[in-house]
């Protein structure tokens, strides 16, 4: 029996390759030859099926479908990233999702929306009490609310969530990895209007979010799934998130069309095995969270009146003003720059600038008096451009210096860089012109527009494992002009330094080189100012459709053909397929919006 | 910071209506397409072809209903399925899964065996040979290497019985391709051991 189990479950794996095996299956394995090589018979079927080549397609497939293609363009609908998913205990507030769930698109029948919407405008106060699963354990989960003068309180367990209107506080508990809990003193933030693809700190969103109903697309496919005469039930489509999926049901009273419940409802999914070495099976979906509404209560003192000020905890206060180092960075090759805004500062240095002009900084963030890195794993801070290649060119000013050159920024030689890093930040910037070889005068400051975001993290134990959760608390808008060496000095970005503060190492990306990046960045830059300049383009300026617009668009096009030429041939150098192919497409596009802009 | 995405940055393109953009998203993912349609349907390629076309066209009326969530690549296979799904039930009545369906017997000489190209020929021959169902589910998850979910999503399945035709697909495919699986000695696998005479004393 134990080879026939054995050799199903290497057979049904998720990992064929790397199936996770108990101690006795890998003893048995171990004296067991046939089993061995029944492991590796399988093993090479699935390597060998993961390796099976695309031989080429037909060449007259292309146009047969290019030109089925219906001729009318398409709607637009802005695409948004997927959503950062939240830790359930920041819910900020119920009134926005509720006004939410009440928009008219929602509903099978409209006028139910405006009735919900308007009900909900009336009411004052709201109390909302229930609990949610943690860790197996139903916590106490309970939210007060009051329209005017605005107050908001939310607990669950003993994390509190506090805003009075001028500040918010926010109480976090020692958590397994943390032996000391926090307390976040921040100016207020009250309840935000709702907006598509906004700002991910948007209170709706984090409540959204929180109770595990993602997105308002998502939001807006809510279905009328049964009426009485007294009850509405609303379901919201099953979200599926790694082992578990899970979908909202929402009560609405149908006399006065409010909101009384909601409830999330979890199914586990699991493609293991238990200790036994039985499948786990796909059990009946569970409550995991439940709250209900009452409106209208006055708020008890021992609510409102009350600070959360718990004793022994770590307290950072945005209001404090940082302590800046009296040492300065020894990899600092100019005097640091300071911007502050909001209860958030940010320090930037130049480690670098190299004869093209391309530069290599370090951004350090303070939440208050306290760098982001003093509480280790718990603060984490992302700091970015607000003007990054590829989303809303024309949307803001690019970094410049003082000599009116303009930057880029660059993937950075990391292993992912959208990962909120702890304490320190390096960010490239690439010259858009590079500075001509032999130039005698490199720039003296350069000006940068930054977004910075501090996130918590929540150490949670789901579904049996442990995980790590980002939870944004703050986010500003800050513009720094950071002093250069004005002498060049190499990157060390082909080579970078494993241990350099602020870069994620990962050895995989060697083949990186910054060559390759910066014709990259370049070539995106010149296409999306080009486009500009494009008659018709989403983004283009209404003098597009002059002649002028082609003037100005032309050279665009032949700089970005040039950079693309320059992209393609280091991704030859490198002999990496997916980056000649896309090089190559790149160009040729180019090549095509060229020839067109060209043409009289 | 912005990883740079050009799939992405071409959807958004042809959602404001740029058909070359739409040009490019086929020149990056045709291939997969075809090829995932091709064995799907055990290698008719003029099939697949057709299909092809319709998963593409599809995609560009489909284009708003992308939330830029997941790959790029995932979604289109996805539409390729459910295109070539629907094409096997206007075709054919259903086929009764039956797990005593045989498998064409191997043809494949022992001496010209052990080459990484005779591997990959006998492999797609085995594929295509597989009965119609274990194929669905070994193609989605074994050759394109879709989540276990998604691909039971798209059979519309639940998760034991993907797990349990995949199961069957991978002992099939060994049978066929036991010529081509040498031991771990490097001894062809018609001298390895048979399972009676292993060593069983921790059972």
């Amino acid at each position: 029996m134990l080879c026939a189990n054995l050799r199903e479950r290497l057979l049904q794996s998720s990992t064929p390759l790397t199936p996770v095996l108990s101690p006795m299956d890998l003893l048995h394995l171990a004296t067991c030859p046939a089993c061995r090589q029944f492991r590796q018979e399988v093993a090479r079927i699935h390597t060998a099926a993961r390796r099976l080549p695309h031989t080429p397609l037909p060449e007259s497939l292309r146009p047969r479908i290019l030109d089925a293609l219906p001729a009318s363009p398409v709607p637009v609908r802005p695409i948004g990233p997927p959503r950062r998913r939240l830790a359930a205990g920041l819910v900020a507030a119920l009134l926005g999702a509720l006004a939410l769930i009440a928009g008219p698109r929602l509903f099978v029948r409209p006028t139910n929306a405006a009735e919900v919407l308007s009900a909900v405008r009336k009411t004052h106060t709201w109390h909302l009490a229930g609990w949610q699963n943690k860790m197996g354990k139903q916590i106490p989960w309970e939210i007060w609310g009051r329209r005017s003068p605005y107050f908001y309180r939310e607990q669950i367990g003993d994390e509190i969530l506090q805003d009075d209107g001028t500040h918010r506080i926010h109480v976090i508990p020692p958590q397994r990895m943390h032996s000391r809990g926090i307390v976040l003193r921040m100016p207020s933030r009250p309840l935000a209007p709702t907006t598509d693809g906004g700002n991910p700190l948007d209170t709706h969103a984090a409540f959204l979010d929180g109770i595990g109903l993602g997105t308002e697309t998502y939001l807006s496919e809510l279905t009328e799934v049964s009426r009485t005469i007294s009850r509405i039930i609303l379901k919201a489509p099953t979200v599926e998130s790694g082992d578990f999926t899970q979908y909202g049901l929402f009560t609405v009273d149908a006399h006065t069309h409010l909101p009384l419940q909601f409830e999330l409802r979890k199914t586990i999914i699991r493609e293991f095995v238990d200790h036994r070495c039985h499948p786990i099976r796909d059990p009946e979906p569970h409550i995991e969270a439940t709250l209900r509404a009452e409106y209208d209560s006055p708020l008890p003192p021992e609510v409102a009146d009350a600070v959360p000020q718990p004793e022994g905890y770590l307290i950072a206060d945005a209001a404090d003003s940082p302590t800046l180092p009296a040492v300065p960075d020894p990899d600092a090759a100019a005097p640091a720059a300071i911007a502050t805004k909001n209860g958030i500062t940010l320090q930037a240095e130049a480690l670098a600038q190299d004869r093209e002009g391309n530069l290599k900084l370090r951004v350090r963030a303070w939440l208050g008096s306290a760098p982001t890195n003093e509480y280790k794993i718990l603060l984490a801070q992302d700091i970015s451009l607000r003007c990054p290649p590829y989303t809303q060119p024309g949307e803001g000013a690019y970094p410049t210096d003082d000599q009116g050159g303009h930057y880029v920024q660059l993937n950075a030689p990391e292993a992912d860089s959208t990962v909120p890093q702890i304490g320190f930040r390096l960010c490239y910037l690439t010259h858009i012109e590079p500075t001509p070889a032999g130039a005698t005068s490199l720039p003296h400051t350069v000006t940068i527009p930054l977004r910075a975001r501090i996130f918590l993290y929540e150490d949670i134990l789901e579904n049996g494992s442990s995980s790590m959760h980002t939870v944004p608390i703050m986010e500003e808008n800050l513009s720094i002009t950071i002093p250069l060496p004005g002498k060049a000095k190499d990157l060390d970005y082909d080579r970078p330094r494993p241990h350099d503060p602020g870069l994620i190492y990962n050895p995989a990306n060697k083949h990186k080189r910054l060559r390759w990046e910066t014709a990259m960045d370049r070539a995106s830059y010149y296409m999306s100012e080009a486009e500009l300049w494009e008659p018709g383009h989403v983004h283009s300026r209404p003098e597009a459709f002059l002649p002028v617009g082609a003037r100005r668009r032309i050279p665009l096009l032949q700089q970005a053909v040039a950079w693309y030429r320059i992209w393609l041939n280091e991704s030859e150098s490198i002999q990496d397929a997916n980056a000649i192919r896309d090089a190559k497409l790149s160009l040729k596009s180019a090549q095509d919006d060229l020839a067109r802009a060209s043409k009289p | 910071m912005i990883l740079f995405d050009i799939d992405r940055w071409l959807m958004r393109r042809a959602r404001q209506g740029d058909p070359e953009a739409f040009g490019r998203i086929y020149d990056r993912h045709s291939r997969q397409v075809f090829h995932l349609l091709r064995r799907l349907t055990g290698d008719d390629r003029s099939q697949a072809e057709d299909l092809t076309q319709e998963t593409f066209v599809a995609a560009y009326q489909a284009l708003p209903d992308w939330r830029g969530e997941g790959k790029l690549s995932t979604w289109l296979c996805g539409i390729a399925y459910r295109r070539y799904a629907s094409s096997r039930r206007r075709q054919i009545p259903q086929e009764p899964w039956d797990d005593t369906l045989p498998i064409a017997a191997p043809n494949a000489d022992p001496l010209l065996l052990c080459t990484g190209h005779q591997m990959e020929t006998a492999l797609e021959e085995a594929i295509a040979a597989l009965p119609e169902r274990a194929r669905e589910a070994f193609v989605l998850v074994r050759v394109e290497g879709m989540r276990y979910r998604d691909a039971a999503d798209l059979l519309q399945i639940p998760l034991g019985t993907l797990q349990s035709r995949l199961g069957r697909a991978t002992l099939l495919l060994r049978d066929r391709l036991a010529a081509y699986l040498p031991d771990t000695a490097g001894q062809p696998s018609a001298v390895r051991p048979a399972e009676g005479e292993t060593n069983h004393a921790v059972r």
